[in-house]
């Protein structure tokens, strides 16, 4: 049967960024490896069938694992995911309200769970702002490399004229891992932004000219394998994933890209600089990595590069997870940014 | 006569379903769980009476169960999967954090993928959600043939959480769904969704449990007069439709205010099976809704929540 009424098929083109806002919480010191310890969450793990959801490193009852003391932002104990992906939409939209009703689409991502397991994040985020919006999803299990498969799928609703909220959070909470030695520790953080399609004549933030996903099953299990295997096998998955994103765009010059990744520290990115040819610029903690709002920090960094020098500025955006998953988008920053409220906003959002 | 099925050059090549051990009686393993007896009554009242419980397996486990009983007319179907869906109810019910089941099933059946993701939040009407995204990939890729969605849901705490008064026991169970280009059972026609969010809460305290009682159905009702105007087939066109295996005191009522007959809903698994969650599209599809697309009739599938979201599928003849 054919069908006369397909309309609109395209190839998924660029993505254009209009606002975007991050959100950290304050910095706490913790002396565990486990998430914070919040006492009404998560019960349900601890019962045989949370065998299978718990950490394999964590027997049932155990609530800590010791740990020399480090600071990260830290979410207030009742403070919910879909609470702290709430404040960066809402940072968001601080400055140009009107911008709610262009909203048609509402993209929520996390990998960790909320403490009030029967809420749902992304409705929560259409509730406490976009009322009026088509379609909210909660797009999940691609560990914290998840922002650039949201930003694909996104653009399958993209309408002219319209655009669509994209959100990240995390709050690691026990019996959760927050830090796992010698690979990487999440601080908990949330970011937003606002997408949609490449118009004429409108001065995007920021366009996404490209985006490479990749899944590569790890090594072993995340928590009991050794830190060298781990940072090993997730150098080589996020090389290959940028070497798949440069060779879908052989007009790059390598040497005017930068990279900016996710915060696996200061050695992991010279590493993955020096491997490429590529200069490389740390996210906003190069030691803390900022969970699944770690792309939206990045592109907020990029921004605010090509705003504090006036210049387009192109890099490569990348995150690589320990679940498998790993990304990289070409993006280009443009001229002209403008910080309002804590938000980077497009000149035609902008109310000053 | 159907005026907009956007999704029509997709279809279903097989569906799956696996519901872990044999079936348990609620009249037994209720009383046993301290579960009280007029509450047991009450489920009994509303259809309710048989459910599938094992802890011991794992989401993994229990979609690979399922994926190994799809049945396609291609050997090397596997090779040519490019797009992993997967979607869930039961928020507990995924590996720990960070770790993916995408990435998990990926690497047991050797998936060569181009994107996979996992749609959740939307309780029972993510798969239908998660069927949308993934048909609408296949549709702007002409190189790709096949997308796998999969569902796991195990419900998590003992009878105070398996049993949802008046009309719902949850049961443990995963799915498999092959969608195609070619070779397909049925055809995809159109899917709405609609989110009516001031129940984004679920149901975590007495107000927002009052809220959705008293508003679910007046929101199916909505959404399935939506999609009627956007398909342009009338709800008495349908062979039947496949209700989540949930609440048939909401069924009747949206019969009674869409006039509707008891009849145009499947309703025989509610007591045999127990409500799988994102696995009843596949459970009713299989049990019911294929039988009806081979003798040529349209189905309509439904994804219902108790955060507010539905979603509903019409699915067509090949």
């Amino acid at each position: 049967m054919q069908n006369p009424h397909l309309q609109n098929r395209r190839d998924i083109g660029p993505v254009a960024i209009y606002a975007l806002a991050t959100h950290l919480p304050a910095s706490r010191p913790h002396k565990s490896l486990l998430g914070t310890v919040v006492r009404s969450a998560y019960n349900h793990l601890y019962q045989p069938a949370g065998n299978y959801s718990r950490p394999s490193i964590v027997r049932r009852g155990v609530t800590s694992i010791a740990s020399p003391v480090y600071e990260v932002p830290t979410a207030g104990d009742q403070e919910r995911t879909a609470d702290l992906a709430s404040i960066a939409v809402g940072k968001l939209l601080a400055s140009n309200p009107q911008a709610k009703q262009a909203v048609s689409a509402v993209f929520h991502n996390q990998c960790t769970l909320d403490q009030q397991i029967s809420g749902s994040g992304c409705l929560r985020i259409q509730h406490d702002h976009f009322d009026q919006a088509e379609l909210a999803m909660m797009i999940g299990q691609l560990g914290t490399a998840g922002i650039p498969t949201v930003f694909r799928l996104a653009s399958l609703s993209f309408k002219s004229g319209r655009m669509a909220c994209i959100s990240a959070s995390d709050k690691w909470i026990s019996p959760f891992v927050r830090s796992v030695p010698g690979v990487l520790t999440y601080g908990d953080a949330s970011a937003a932004c606002l997408a949609g399609n490449v118009e004429a004549g409108s001065d995007p933030l920021a366009v996404i000219e490209g985006i490479a996903t990749r899944c590569t099953p790890p090594p072993g299990d995340l928590w009991s394998t050794s830190a060298a295997v781990q940072r090993h096998y997730l150098l080589d998955h996020v090389r290959n994933v940028i070497e798949d994103l440069l060779s879908q765009h052989p007009d790059v010059r390598r040497d005017e890209l930068l990279l900016i990744g996710d915060g696996y520290g200061a050695d992991f990115a010279a590493e993955l600089s020096a491997s490429l040819g590529m200069a490389s610029v740390p996210n906003f903690h190069s030691d803390i990595h900022l969970s699944s709002a770690s792309p939206l920090f990045a592109l907020s960094k990029a921004i605010s590069l090509a705003a504090e020098q006036d210049r387009t500025q192109r890099s490569v955006i990348w995150t690589v997870s320990q679940s498998g998953h790993a990304a990289a988008m070409l993006l280009r920053a443009c001229a002209g940014a403008v910080q309002e409220n804590g938000a980077w906003l497009a000149r035609s959002m902008s109310t000053s | 006569m159907p005026r907009h099925l956007p999704l029509a050059d997709i279809g279903i090549a097989d569906a799956a379903y696996h519901l872990p051990g044999s079936p348990i009686d609620v009249v037994e393993w209720g009383p046993q769980q301290g579960a009280a007896p007029d509450l047991i009554s009450l489920l009994l009242a509303n259809d309710c009476r048989y459910f599938f419980d094992d802890p011991n397996v794992s989401d993994a486990d229990s979609i690979a169960a399922s994926i190994d009983k799809l049945s396609v007319d291609d050997p090397d179907w596997r090779s040519g999967v490019r797009y992993l869906v997967h979607a869930h109810t039961q928020n507990f019910s995924m590996p720990a954090p960070p770790s993916s089941i995408l990435a998990e099933l990926a690497g047991r059946y050797g998936l060569n993928l181009k994107l996979c993701f996992s749609v959740a939040h939307l309780a029972c009407a993510s798969l239908i959600n998660g069927i949308s995204l993934a048909a609408q990939l296949l549709q702007n890729d002409p190189e790709a043939r096949y997308a796998l969605i999969v569902s796991s849901d195990r419900t998590f705490g003992g009878s105070a959480y398996r049993l949802r008064p008046p009309g719902c026991i949850q049961s443990d169970g995963s799915s498999a769904i092959l969608l195609s280009k070619e070779k397909m059972r049925c055809r995809l026609g159109h899917a709405t969704m609609r989110n009516f969010a001031q129940l984004c809460e679920g149901p975590s305290n007495p107000d927002t449990i009052a809220a959705t009682a008293r508003l679910t159905c007046f929101h199916s009702i909505q959404l399935l007069r939506d999609h009627c105007e956007e398909t342009g087939i009338p709800l008495d066109g349908y062979g039947q439709i496949l209700p989540v295996n949930a609440d048939k005191h909401y069924w009747l009522k949206i019969a009674e205010g869409l006039r509707l007959n008891e009849s145009d809903f499947f309703f025989d698994n509610f007591p045999k099976l127990g409500h799988a969650n994102c696995a009843d599209f596949a459970i009713n599809l299989v049990d019911r809704g294929f039988a009806l697309l081979d003798q040529g009739k349209l189905v309509l599938a439904f994804g219902q929540s108790n955060v507010g979201a539905h979603a509903a599928l019409t699915l067509v003849p090949n």
